[in-house]
């Protein structure tokens, strides 16, 4: 750089003192500048050309028989393999690799991959790869999104809980939230299988029981402190079912069974654990005095049923007022909604209260 | 360089007188320039340090950001008349919650205050426990769980929080923003085995990048 700027601009100053230094041989007269000429030329010592050929000793010797120091020395046997040094098995339901260390030594290594990345088991082959622990299934991972996190309960393989992580992501982007809303979502799934939340069947409340119950403070902590999240599901391997039950939620979570991935479950219970949303199915029974009835629900009726009830006459002139919101005595938006029924034949799509009084209500927050 | 050796007499003739000579004006010349240069390097960087100082110093009094993969862990104790206590509080390896969900079934708001009462953190959090009944698929006969919708004070509230090494109390207040509780995070440090090197684990943090951190940082 200095020679290519400063020296060109001046020359008479900078050349000058510059040649001499190389000029390594003495002038042997007043004409001898001639003879600086042939110290240019490269010198034979730079010619690196026999560090450049291979050196016989590293060239392995063929043989067909392979001498038994060298196999043992980096392989191992796991069954009927031969595997080698580097390689191993990972189990991912604890997270412990178990890597050749050459001389048929297996060695249990916990946490192999380092923080946040988990080993992953290969089909076929013994390589160990090792991923991120937290999977980004749905939104582009930005801090401004509100993040859900999706927990195993019950699953072996990271495989089996990706897909049913998948099956509840394409449920998610079956309803008419729209890009506007599932914009302001992560998706995340946690890859750790060793963790368990189940509780137990008909937990006691303050007011009686739940059918199930599961550790809120544990799963709500771990979305939080795994993968930064704001609320979590927990999708359980039909391992704890209670009869049809297909999801529970409370406010900021919700425990998911595996069968009911097939119907608008996944979306339904996030419908109460993110947005706050009210059932809209029968319960059989009236509303006690007081009871709130929700952004999605009425507790006053309208002149017909496809007159919007009084609450959202003015902001959801389009919608009706029908019988039945839960209790039999308060009124719903739409004929069907997601949080109406699920099961066969329920529909995928939120009604405009719950859309817009509920979701962007909820996210308003989020970019 | 040969071309020039050739062309210029002025080298030609140097070369040709003494060796000694040339050596020492040379060192002269070059001990001059880089002097030269050095001293003009030194007033620019100066400059810059003088001119930089400044908006360091109010950007660092005006924007102050969280550690990153750092949150204070904080486990609260709430009583049925909603009456708060401190159970737990330290700074841990995590990452912590943005808590800007709105909540519809009661919240408290949570403030992470500085010295001079400057907010550098808001957000709400659930103070109950609220239960939906349990969704039934293709139900035949009687359901299996109530109807009613449940809601219960939280017996603990677990938070993780982002951790301000200038921050200095948390502050709770109920939804009138009447202040509930004060929580002291003067003596709360970084724990000793804190570590920010989490590349690779899908999250791309705050001190990560698409150059430095391509796994985790590029676009999705």
């Amino acid at each position: 750089m200095f020679a290519s700027s400063s020296f060109a601009s001046t020359p008479g100053r900078y050349w000058y003192c510059f040649q001499p230094t190389q000029t390594p041989t003495p002038p042997t007269g007043p004409t001898s500048t001639a003879t600086t000429i042939p110290t240019f030329s490269p010198t034979p010592s730079v010619t690196q050309i026999p560090t450049q050929t291979p050196i016989p000793t590293q060239t392995p010797i063929p043989s067909l028989t392979p001498t038994p120091t060298s196999s043992v020395i980096n392989t191992c046997t796991v069954g009927n393999n031969t595997i080698n040094k580097g390689e191993g098995l990972c189990n991912e339901k604890t997270n412990i690799v178990t890597v050749c260390e050459g001389n048929n030594q297996m060695v249990q290594k916990q946490n192999f991959c380092g923080t946040g990345q988990v080993c992953r088991s290969l089909a076929g082959s013994f390589q160990i790869r090792c991923d991120a622990a937290c999977q980004l299934k749905l939104g582009t991972g930005a801090q401004s999104k509100a993040d859900l996190v999706v927990l195993s309960e019950d699953y072996s393989t990271y495989n089996d809980f990706i897909s049913s992580v998948d099956k509840a992501v394409s449920a998610m982007n079956r309803t008419n939230l729209s890009p506007t809303r599932l914009g302001k979502i992560n998706i995340w799934a946690l890859l750790d299988l060793s963790q368990t939340y189940f509780q137990g069947f008909n937990c006691p409340t303050p007011q009686g029981s739940t059918v199930a119950c599961w550790d809120h403070n544990k799963a709500l902590s771990t979305a939080m402190s795994k993968c930064g999240g704001d609320t979590y599901s927990i999708i359980n391997n039909d391992t704890h079912r209670v009869g049809s039950v297909g999801g529970i939620a409370i406010w900021g979570g919700n425990y998911i069974y595996r069968f009911a991935l097939d119907f608008p479950t996944f979306p339904h219970e996030l419908g109460h654990s993110m947005a706050g949303l009210r059932d809209e199915y029968s319960f059989g029974v009236a509303a006690p005095p007081g009871t709130n009835a929700g952004v999605n629900c009425s507790d006053t009726g309208s002149q017909s049923q496809t007159f919007p009830c009084p609450k959202w006459a003015a902001k959801f002139p389009n919608v009706g007022c029908y019988l039945r919101c839960g209790y039999t005595n308060f009124y719903r938006p739409a004929v069907r909604s997601i949080m109406d029924r699920g099961g066969t034949g329920a529909v995928y799509d939120f009604n405009e209260p719950s859309l817009v009084d509920g979701w962007d209500e909820i996210l308003k927050f989020f970019q | 360089m040969t071309f020039f050796a050739h062309r210029h007499p002025l080298m030609r003739v140097t070369l040709g007188d003494s060796s000694k000579r040339i050596s020492s004006l040379c060192l002269d010349l070059i001990l001059n320039f880089i002097m030269t240069k050095f001293r003009i390097i030194l007033i620019i960087l100066g400059a810059l340090v003088v001119l930089t100082l400044p908006v360091v110093y109010f950007l660092s009094q005006s924007r102050n950001i969280p550690v990153s993969h750092a949150a204070v862990r904080l486990i609260l104790g709430q009583t049925p008349d909603y009456r708060l206590s401190l159970r737990t509080l330290a700074v841990e390896n995590a990452y912590s919650s943005d808590y800007q969900l709105a909540i519809p079934t009661g919240h408290y708001n949570v403030k992470i205050m500085g010295e001079t009462g400057a907010v550098f953190f808001s957000g709400k959090i659930s103070k109950n426990l609220v239960r939906y009944p349990a969704d039934e698929i293709d139900v035949k006969g009687e359901r299996a769980t109530r109807p009613d919708l449940l809601v219960e004070p939280l017996g603990e509230i677990v938070l993780l929080l982002p951790y301000y090494p200038r921050a200095k109390k948390i502050v709770f207040f109920d939804e009138n923003n009447v202040e509930k509780m004060q929580v002291d995070l003067t003596k709360v440090t970084l724990p000793k085995d804190y570590s920010k090197k989490l590349c690779g684990n899908g999250i791309c943090d705050s001190n990560e990048n698409i150059l430095f951190c391509y796994q985790d940082c590029r676009p999705k």
